[in-house]
């Protein structure tokens, strides 16, 4: 949000710039294509016609971090690929946001072993955290759908209180 | 107390020791003509045979190894021509604590044999790699696990964790959750501290206790 933020305070023209560049980010959310293990199949699927998420214009999963913006951790993380996922979400261009998905990404799952990172938020600011072993694909989209509302309440403004990403999410102000 | 004693009677009943019973035992080796067949070519080769629930298993001298599996693969009234799998156990308490198990298959007589090779800490062992591809990931799977070397191999490195790894995972005085502190504080930027739902771990506690001491003694 850069320049303008926290310059000025909520008024009639930043409220209405707001609900627009609210609007635009919210409706074309592109997720990386990154599977990390079982929960890629079910977001796969989420892709794919069935459960189709194109439907909320998410469908474009972007082989390049620099193109996209949403992180779907789908999986297993583990130590060995901890680092990766940092820098990709390096790479990836503000705004930005990430989505834990499934019990391996959220907390380690099964896996408290030499192994695996015991959730992905110990590496990476985490917006939406979806639960299940994997998740179905309506899960994702319920996920998917919670961070378009998350982002419905950002605001050029003022910098947010409490969101994880640093890039505005005062959910509870709002 | 009544409600102690219906407590008590839906418990399972504990058996003691000895009065167990004892599973299945290991048995003589089901195809005697191998080991006359092996012995007549290598004589020192076979330091035991026997069948365990229908499956033949030989522990090999290290010294013959690879002339045995050789004469295993190539001749062709063996024809163990496939490697299936090559794992390890470790067994802390025995004087050579690691037992290595190949599994060899044969393709045209659809039989299967186990063979073993005991291996102490820090021994090396002869890779297989010039008789079976098959070996080269194996091994390299068993050294990241174990630990232990092959003599031989083309090329002896981590397989699956990552090359600076320290520790052996699967030996059994590895601990089940113990991780490689200095590779994570060296590769990873950990913006919270590695916990299981919460719940700190006893380097946790440690650090924030350390931590807290610090800056009330700075304060």
């Amino acid at each position: 949000m850069g320049l303008i933020e926290n310059r000025f305070e909520s008024n009639f023209i930043i409220t209405t710039v707001d609900q627009a560049v609210n609007w635009a980010r919210r409706s074309s959310l592109w997720p990386m294509t990154f599977g990390l293990a079982c929960c890629a199949i079910e977001m796969m699927a989420a892709g794919a016609s069935r459960f189709d998420l194109d439907r909320f214009g998410s469908g474009i999963f972007r082989a390049s971090p620099r193109q996209a913006d949403v992180l779907i951790v789908a999986g297993t993380v583990t130590l060995k690929m901890a680092p990766v996922i940092q820098r990709l979400y390096a790479q990836i261009p503000e705004p930005k946001w990430v989505i834990s998905m499934g019990s391996c990404s959220n907390c380690g799952g099964p896996f408290k072993t030499y192994s695996t990172l015991q959730g992905v938020d110990k590496i990476v600011p985490v917006d939406v955290y979806i639960p299940g072993c994997p998740p179905r694909p309506e899960a994702l989209l319920y996920g998917l759908m919670q961070l378009q509302e998350k982002i419905k309440k950002m605001t050029l403004a003022k910098k947010p209180s409490g969101g994880p990403t640093g890039a505005a999410c005062d959910m509870g102000k709002a | 107390m009544p409600e102690e004693k219906t407590l008590s009677a839906e418990k399972p009943a504990t058996v003691p020791a000895d009065k167990k019973p004892k599973g299945p035992e290991k048995g003589p080796f089901s195809k005697p003509e191998l080991i006359v067949f092996i012995q007549d070519a290598l004589p020192q080769a076979v330091v035991e045979a026997y069948s365990f629930l229908g499956q033949d298993f030989i522990t090999a001298n290290k010294a013959a190894f690879i002339e045995l599996a050789e004469l295993l693969k190539d001749d062709p009234s063996q024809d163990y021509a496939l490697l299936e799998d090559l794992t390890a156990v470790d067994y802390p308490q025995k004087e050579k604590r690691f037992e290595l198990i190949y599994i060899l298959f044969s393709l045209n007589r659809q039989n299967r044999l186990f063979l073993k090779l005991s291996a102490a800490e820090g021994e090396t062992v002869p890779s297989l790699t010039g008789l079976w591809e098959l070996a080269n990931w194996a091994e390299r799977e068993v050294f990241d696990m174990f630990g232990i070397r092959f003599e031989g191999h083309p090329d002896l490195k981590r397989i699956l964790l990552p090359d600076g790894w320290h520790g052996h995972p699967l030996r059994k005085d590895y601990g089940l959750e113990q991780q490689d502190q200095q590779w994570i504080a060296e590769n990873i930027e950990l913006i919270r501290p590695q916990s299981h739902l919460g719940i700190p771990s006893n380097q946790e506690i440690d650090h924030l206790n350390s931590s807290a001491a610090k800056s009330t003694s700075a304060g």
